[in-house]
């Protein structure tokens, strides 16, 4: 609790400084805007802008990318950390590949995809799925030796031990590992509406900027900011709800 | 009228070599050891003498380089829920609850219905009737080996393998499990092969002491321990005791020794 009151207080801190440093400082507002004036472009940007549609575009992208990502990489993990045959097939590769950005793809993307929600979604499954992949095989591969073991004496065959053991010891893992990729999915996100949209976040910034509109962009940034938190707690949340056992208090 | 089929355990020139990337190391050498159905075995010896490898190689979780191992007449190949192991650190599945991490075992081989009695039995047997409904990590760390052991038993294996069960419990809870062990185990009357490097234990559960020389091991002596049953914590405090563990004790020690140089 008192942690929390620290947190708040240096966002609290920093909003200040902000203040000061545009109401008595000589900044110039296109460097950095009035908090009011942010907020007065954020309730135009709602009333008169149709910003919702931008935020509701980008989340579906987001969700549509990254769920994509997960579907195949944690299969795809989970196959690699107890078959060394696929693990041999698909490392090298993954390793290689996850090496060359996603943004450096985008016009790769844009060719082969068009510039529509296809081609968004690519870039961020691109951006996420290969280090997803990778992240759960280590998961799944830092299973305590001893829980496997101690399965084959009571008697689980192969099959079993992986279902019932390591699929199950890894699920807090394969939850962390979603919520840090999620996070790196947003970036990506915004590169590919920064580079080639007409609609979402990215493209709202991107297009504040033409016009030197700072305080649009400061409100493209925070909106991001606030969604990466609210989805950030949010699996915090699912965390604490299903993985209880792993606390003293217990579930 | 048919024999009865023995479950005697035979371990038959069993050994063991690593190959390391300083080359082979000789963990075992060859062993012999035939242990009566229903006995209570305990295997002595200093860190790294090969005793850890050798309860391995029972259970079927490390292959033996040569040799075999037999319960009764059938060759043991892999692991099988008919040797149960307890192992030193904690293997209990976070994910389950105690009673559920019992009846584990039942439940994979799908004859959990018949064997929910069992499960209630050895609940009791180990006295954890009230936490049936808690998750491991709000257990004690005896309370989880008390578990782990009813989670072995269950399967109604024919041994019962324990690699230093009470090694990482505080001195007081150890010898509470060791009581709660020889009670256990004179209801079941399961064989157990019981591995540990101390001396007091040794002695104090098993009706023959094996000790093991250093690397490459093997069987240096056999002890038998004659107190009689059902033993209690005050056994410990009798002269007789004290002279039978400290005769085992100088014949470790000098393995020991050994083993450090």
């Amino acid at each position: 609790m008192k942690n929390k009151v620290i947190g708040c207080v240096t966002f609290i801190g920093l909003i200040v400084i902000w203040i000061l440093a545009t109401t008595f400082g000589t900044i110039k507002p296109i460097f950095l805007p009035k908090p009011m004036d942010v907020i007065e472009a954020c309730v135009k940007m709602f009333l008169k802008e149709n910003y919702i549609h931008d935020i509701a575009v980008s989340v579906q992208r987001v969700f549509g990318g990254f769920f994509a990502a997960a579907l195949f990489g944690i299969p795809l993990g989970l196959l690699m950390s107890v078959s060394e045959k696929v693990c041999a097939v698909f490392k090298p590769l993954i390793s290689f590949i996850r090496y060359m950005p996603a943004s450096a793809f985008i016009p790769m993307f844009i060719i082969w995809f068009g510039l529509g929600e296809t081609e968004k979604m690519a870039v961020i499954f691109y951006g996420s799925f290969f280090y997803l992949t990778l992240m759960i095989m280590d998961v799944a591969k830092n299973v305590d030796e001893t829980l496997i073991e101690v399965s084959y004496t009571l008697g689980a065959r192969k099959r079993q031990v992986f279902l019932k053991v390591i699929l199950r010891a890894s699920l807090p893992g394969i939850m962390d590992a979603l919520r840090t990729t999620f996070g790196a999915a947003w970036t990506y996100l915004i590169v590919a509406e920064i580079v080639g949209a007409s609609s979402g976040l990215g493209y709202a910034i991107q297009s504040a900027s033409r016009f030197l509109k700072t305080e649009k962009m400061f409100v493209g940034i925070i909106t991001i900011g606030i969604l990466g938190l609210i989805s950030d707690k949010l699996f915090a949340l699912i965390y604490k709800k299903s993985f209880g056992y792993l606390n003293k208090g217990g579930v | 009228m048919p024999e009865q089929q023995s479950h005697k355990l035979i371990i038959k020139d069993i050994s063991k070599t690593f190959l390391t990337k300083k080359g082979p190391l000789e963990a075992l050498s060859p062993t012999n050891l035939t242990i009566e159905e229903g006995s209570f075995v305990t295997i002595l010896g200093p860190s790294g003498c090969g005793k850890s490898t050798l309860i391995r190689i029972i259970a079927g979780l490390e292959e033996a380089t040569a040799g075999e191992i037999y319960i009764g007449v059938r060759k043991v190949k892999g692991p099988g829920a008919d040797r149960g192991m307890v192992f030193q650190n904690y293997t209990l599945f976070p994910w389950l609850t105690v009673e559920k991490n019992i009846s584990f075992g039942p439940e994979i081989q799908g004859n959990l219905k018949e064997k929910q009695e069992y499960v209630e039995y050895f609940l009791e047997m180990i006295g954890l009737q009230d936490f049936r409904h808690h998750y491991p990590a709000q257990l004690s760390g005896g309370m989880k080996q008390r578990v782990a052991i009813a989670r072995a038993l269950v399967n109604s294996p024919q041994i019962l393998l324990m690699d230093e069960p009470f090694g990482a419990l505080d001195a007081q809870t150890r010898i509470i499990m060791q009581e709660v062990l020889l009670k256990v185990w004179q209801k079941t009357k399961k064989t157990v092969v019981f591995i540990t490097h101390d001396v007091d234990e040794a002695v104090f559960l098993g009706d023959i002491v094996y000790v093991m020389s250093a690397r490459p091991g093997s069987i240096k002596a056999e002890e038998y321990i004659v107190f009689p049953r059902p033993r209690e914590f005050e056994l410990k405090m009798q002269p007789e005791f004290i002279t039978q563990s400290r005769r085992l004790l100088g014949l470790i020690r000098e393995e020991s020794y050994k083993a450090m140089k």
